[in-house]
């Protein structure tokens, strides 16, 4: 074969003319021409020429993912790799937008965690609340304070916590509105899992334990409460048991990891595991020890239990024992997919590590156990499945949960003698398959 | 064989060694220039009282933090004709639960120095920390006198704002339980009526 530049010229017309102008290879032509490429292209590489393609076929891009078709990927060159990854086209995953009460403006998203494959969110896909938006925080210019009850008090930049001893934990965190609970004794019929379980997420953080900060500054012996304190334009303020801060308390900057997300705190976020999401004070600025509550707005107007018979409960903080069948549940239709030959579902202590999960199929009169896949982690979602499939009849299903430190998952009625309001709605839930194979929320 | 054999150890031994020799060098290089290791930069910096005063807003229930100034009733509804009325609505009970202040300041506040300190942290929404102490102190006593906590004449300042003594102040208290410090009582997979 002839080496000169007219030779070259005339092979590549032989592709130009397939496709026209836009050298674009169909897959006729890879078809029907395979063969004479893969023999031109042996001679070329058996006389040692460099071979560009540039020349050849259009350079994938990333759109070209976009562009390909699907039905025979195999006969296409794909798309071009991106700084960012992508989800694949046809995985089509969102947080709900949420509004709160006559509110026009967006104050939060949910996560919806029939989507969630595993345990660990996403961080895109983590819910969020906020009480006055995401503020934009420059790390160069964050500055956490520490003082009051304090014998040094002292001013940390984010590069003096990320150079402190680092600590990674998997936690579940949720908001105190987390949970749908009954109204006038009866449960939402209605109710997905969105509902209730949508305010709330699990990841991998890294951060500094609180307790690091409070031997810097040495926090003094009669301190009983600290205020903390957000960056955010409501100043979010909250005042936290010491004991909590010494034990069991994180200044989080790592978030599956990556830097925490500006919704979830960045550049650093409190978190309290175990305690309603509203304790653990994303865009952290301030911490004061003191040996008293400061009674902020959201420790005793909003976040506190208003009872029926007058009384206000203050820091109902500590989450429960919560689980929740996730396939099926609230709102599927089993009918019209094929339908599961398990349940999937999650399970989660705010005291401790989950120490089994029963499963019901009868409507609670027998129970067997969920199968947990591990590691189970303290104050961390884990996973169950339990065999099972549809007979086509109407059924309920109940999961309940206990955990290694004596915690049960409460009944309905039990929350309501013990709980009436409380962090967290964690009552046992129970979907009912109807013989339509509509799946709807029940008593029990 | 024998060689071989201890052919790895020799060469990781030999790393490290060199290694930590040039590792020496660096660090007895930037001592002898900065006086001290790179390691022993100081974490965190000591703050003297008046820079904290600049962050530290919080308003306690003994009145702690409440700045000097004062307001009336009427100031106060100017104000929130001016700034407030546009979420709060005119009687500023339009939205009970949510934006809605009459009556959650009765039923749900059980110090007058909260109402200070949130809005003088939150409020209004579209521009918090922007109100005067003078401002704030007017809302105070404006809010408290339109819930019926105090009456028309009263002025609202650093002294009496502490001392008024709110409706739900005496039926505050803590649930053990769900504030988790006892074990659950009762039988929690029991389904009797409460």
């Amino acid at each position: 074969m002839a080496k000169n530049s007219e030779t070259e010229d005339s092979e590549l017309d032989f592709f130009r003319a397939s496709d026209g102008k836009s050298f674009r290879i169909s897959r006729r032509m890879l078809l029907g021409g395979g063969g004479a490429v893969v023999g031109w292209a042996a001679s070329r590489a058996a006389l040692g020429q460099v071979y560009n393609h540039d020349n050849l076929m259009p350079q994938p891009t990333p759109d070209t993912y976009i562009n390909n078709n699907t039905d025979t990927p195999w006969t296409q060159a794909g798309a071009a790799p991106t700084e960012v990854g992508r989800r694949s086209p046809f995985v089509d995953l969102k947080r709900t937008i949420e509004v709160s009460g006559s509110r026009i403006y967006a104050t939060g998203s949910s996560t919806d965690w029939s989507n969630i494959i595993g345990t660990v969110t996403p961080s895109d896909l983590c819910f969020e609340r906020h009480h006055a938006g995401i503020p934009l925080i420059d790390p160069s210019k964050y500055r956490l304070l520490v003082h009051g009850m304090v014998e040094r008090p002292m001013e940390f930049t984010l590069e003096d916590l990320m150079r402190l001893g680092a600590e990674k934990h998997f936690f579940y965190w949720e908001c105190q509105g987390n949970g749908e609970p009954p109204r006038g004794g009866k449960v939402n019929e209605n109710s997905t899992i969105l509902d209730s379980l949508g305010r709330s997420s699990a990841c991998e953080w890294v951060g500094v334990p609180l307790r690091t900060i409070m031997e810097l500054v040495n926090v003094k012996p009669e301190s009983t409460w600290a205020l903390v304190e957000s960056y955010d334009g409501a100043g979010l303020a909250r005042s936290i048991d010491i004991d909590k801060l010494w034990d069991n308390a994180y200044l989080m900057y790592g978030q599956n990891g990556e830097p925490v997300r500006p919704e979830n705190g960045y550049p650093v976020r409190l978190l309290l595991p175990g305690y309603e999401g509203n304790t653990s004070n994303k865009w952290i600025r301030r911490i004061q020890f003191s040996n008293r509550m400061f009674q902020m707005r959201e420790e005793t107007s909003r976040y506190a239990d208003h009872l029926s018979d007058g009384r206000t409960f203050q820091y109902s903080v500590q989450c429960g024992v919560r689980s929740h069948i996730i396939t099926p549940s609230g709102g599927m239709n089993l009918a019209e997919t094929p339908p599961p030959r398990e349940l999937r579902g999650m399970a989660y202590s705010g005291y401790g590590k989950i120490a089994g999960v029963e499963i019901s199929t009868d409507g609670g009169t027998t129970w067997q156990m969920a199968r947990l896949h591990g590691p189970v982690l303290p104050k961390m979602a884990t996973m169950f499945t339990f065999p099972w499939t549809w007979n086509g009849e109407t059924v309920k299903l109940t999961s309940r949960a206990w955990d290694n430190q004596g915690f049960k998952q409460p009944t309905h009625e039990w929350l309501a003698k013990y709980a009436p309001q409380g962090a967290s709605y964690n009552g046992i839930e129970t979907w009912q398959v109807h013989s339509s194979g509509r799946v709807t929320n029940v008593w029990s | 064989m024998f060689g071989l054999k201890l052919r790895r150890p020799v060469l990781a031994l030999l790393f490290a060694l060199t290694g930590s020799f040039f590792f020496t060098g660096s660090v007895v290089e930037v001592a002898a220039q900065d006086g001290a290791s790179p390691a022993d930069q100081p974490i965190g910096r000591s703050v003297s009282e008046s820079e904290i005063a600049t962050w530290d807003i919080d308003i306690e229930p003994d009145g702690t933090g409440l700045p000097t100034g004062s307001g009336t009733v009427a100031s106060g509804r100017e104000i929130y004709d001016a700034k407030c009325v546009n979420c709060h609505g005119p009687t500023a009970s339009e939205n009970p639960g949510d934006t809605g202040i009459n009556p959650n300041l009765a039923d749900r506040y059980c110090c007058a120095t909260t109402l200070f300190d949130y809005i003088n942290r939150a409020m209004p929404y579209y521009a918090p920390q922007s109100l005067t102490p003078d401002e704030i102190y007017s809302l105070v006593a404006f809010l408290l006198n339109l819930n019926d906590i105090v009456s028309e004449d009263f002025i609202a300042d650093a002294k009496t704002v502490p001392a008024v003594t709110m409706p739900q102040a005496a039926h505050y208290g803590v649930n053990p339980w769900t504030s988790g410090v006892i074990e659950q009582p009762g039988d929690p997979w029991s389904h009797d009526n409460p």
